[in-house]
């Protein structure tokens, strides 16, 4: 017998780190029942958080809690160490060239939107045009809709293939001198395909054009280096790289951002005003408008921390076992469709649907056996039509997930396929 | 489908030692619902906020005080079960009997509460709004 191999990471004793993990659901002690397990395969939608994400907070609003770059007093000089502390370190994980460069906002989407309204509004015209694609989460295809809506500019879209990938050989029929902006996703939130961030970025450049990677789905889970994407914009929320919620990042070149108006205007982000009028001030500050998320912030810089301790080569490997895991179990199992590319071009995002079974029957079975999935269109509803489905069972993994909660997952499919379908 | 108290359906559900238990029991009822012809399933009549689709109309019945008689249908089984359990209570009563009736807290007797707080995957919540407000439709309307 050969001995089991050896994991690229320890999720036993990382899970240890995470007491949300560790609790059965649906007891019902009046009856003796003492529920059943929690197994989170949800972290698409949300990621847990590790006791060390935790106390950083806690020692914040205990310790140094004040308002940043403002009071001129001990604790303000404290908190402002902290947030720009964090700063540097989103700097360092991205790296990014300079700290200037990093935008807190209040995650994925109000980066994007940030973009939309500031450059969108200032540098686009009518007739410009901006290529999308037909994975892309709401987030990354409505403000784009809006501008288009607002400035008369026109949207392409970058179709999906067969294979689950998108069809990159047929951009360059979709780009031309009028090509403003390229907007993808490095990570599809519901098929987990891996997208080919700096070719599609290295195609864009050859007429020009600028590029917004969505990376919401792949800066928790793989190593980011904007340098060597190439591109111009990067967006990410704190939520899903187990940090808190209401704090996210854009990341844009310095030049570009320096070029660009304030999207929000008020305290913070000026750097002078009068009665009729202001000057805005220097980055980051003239994009981060009001009091910022200061908790968050720090918290967002403890979750950094803890994975960089962990390492994202060895969680990237990790979740490739989880994925493989995943569609073995899943893919053995006659009726059940599971949607995207093959293995090598997929990331930790399993969706799948249950020949005559509706996916939120699906959910509420591995619901009521602990199993957290989610069921519906995931925010991405154009992408649920060019697949013909009005829905999907999303499950998603991260470094605490284990191979043991994905067997379960297949048997809780079983139990489904058992209460619901194959009837008439 | 019949008309059932709460204290039946209550009684049903006390029998359930889980929840895979009390769901095959929701299942059950949904499967004694009343067909609803295909020229209802209307975007009209579909209940927003379920991500299955569940349709709903009602009838006035003859006779005084006149009674609403209600008719569903869902794509999603759970759905259907939960629709068919909501009828199965205000189902040929008056609007005023119906909008007197505290259907969250029967749910929340019968221990079904997670299915309306979850409103977003089942839609039990909607639902009920739905059969509130075309109660009230017809109770002003009188």
């Amino acid at each position: 017998m050969s001995a089991p191999p050896t994991l690229p990471l320890d999720p036993v004793l990382l899970r240890a780190d995470f007491p949300i993990l560790h609790q059965r659901v649906y007891a019902n002690p009046r009856r003796g029942n003492e529920g059943v397990r929690l197994a989170y395969l949800d972290n698409g939608a949300t990621t847990q958080h590790p006791r060390q994400v935790v106390q950083s907070m806690v020692d914040c609003y205990e310790r140094t809690y004040s308002n940043v770059h403002r009071g001129a007093h001990y604790l303000s000089a404290q908190s402002t160490d902290a947030v720009n502390a964090a700063r540097e370190k989103v700097q360092r994980f991205l790296n990014a060239p300079r700290a200037e460069e990093v935008i807190f906002t209040r995650g994925t989407t109000e980066s994007i939107n940030l973009v939309a309204r500031s450059w969108g509004d200032a540098f686009c015209q009518a007739g410009d045009e901006i290529v999308v694609t037909e994975i892309e989460h709401h987030a990354n295809l409505v403000p784009w809709q809006q501008l288009a809506e607002r400035k008369g500019v026109k949207l392409r879209h970058l179709r999906l293939g067969d294979d689950g990938q998108l069809d990159v050989p047929s951009l360059p029929s979709l780009l031309n001198e009028r090509t403003r902006l390229v907007a993808f996703t490095a990570v599809s939130n519901v098929l987990g395909t891996i997208t080919p961030v700096a070719e599609i970025v290295a195609q864009a450049k050859r007429v020009g054009a600028l590029t917004l990677v969505d990376a919401a789905q792949s800066v928790p889970h793989m190593r980011t280096d904007v340098q060597s994407w190439g591109c111009d914009f990067v967006a990410f929320s704190g939520h899903k790289m187990i940090g808190p919620t209401g704090v996210g990042v854009l990341w844009g070149r310095y030049d570009l951002l320096d070029s660009m108006p304030p999207f929000l205007g008020g305290g913070g982000m000026i750097d002078r005003v009068w009665l009729d009028r202001f000057t805005p001030g220097e980055l980051p500050h003239r994009f981060e408008a009001g009091t910022p998320a200061i908790a968050e912030i720090i918290g967002l810089g403890a979750a950094i921390d803890y994975l960089n301790h962990v390492g994202l080569d060895a969680i990237h490997a990790y979740e490739q076992i989880l994925t493989a895991k995943a569609h073995e179990v899943l893919g053995a199992l006659p009726g059940v469709t599971i949607w995207g590319p093959s293995l090598e071009h997929k990331a930790g995002i399993v969706s799948f649907s249950v020949a005559d079974v509706h996916p939120s029957d699906v959910a509420n079975v591995l619901d009521l056996a602990g199993i957290a999935v989610r069921a519906g269109h995931h925010c991405a509803m154009p992408l649920h039509d060019r697949l013909g489905i009005p829905a999907s069972t999303r499950a998603s993994f991260y470094f605490y997930n284990t191979t043991e909660e994905i067997e379960r997952l297949g048997e809780a499919v079983v139990r489904a396929q058992e209460m619901f379908g194959r009837k008439s | 489908m019949k008309t059932m108290t709460v204290a039946e359906l209550a009684s049903e559900f006390d029998d359930c030692w889980d929840e895979t238990e009390r769901l095959k029991l929701i299942l059950e009822l949904g499967r004694g619902l009343d067909p609803l012809a295909d020229e209802f399933k209307t975007e009209e009549n579909r209940v927003l906020g379920c991500q299955s689709n569940v349709w709903v109309v009602s009838n006035v019945t003859s006779g005084v005080p006149e009674r609403l008689h209600f008719d569903a249908a869902s794509d999603g089984e759970t759905a259907r079960g939960l629709i068919a359990i909501l009828l199965s209570l205000v189902n040929d009563k008056t609007p005023a009997e119906i909008l007197a009736l505290d259907l969250d807290g029967i749910f929340k007797q019968l221990e079904l509460a997670r299915y309306v707080t979850r409103s977003r995957s089942n839609g039990l919540a909607s639902m009920i709004n739905r059969v509130r407000d075309l109660a009230q439709q017809r109770h002003l309307a009188n």
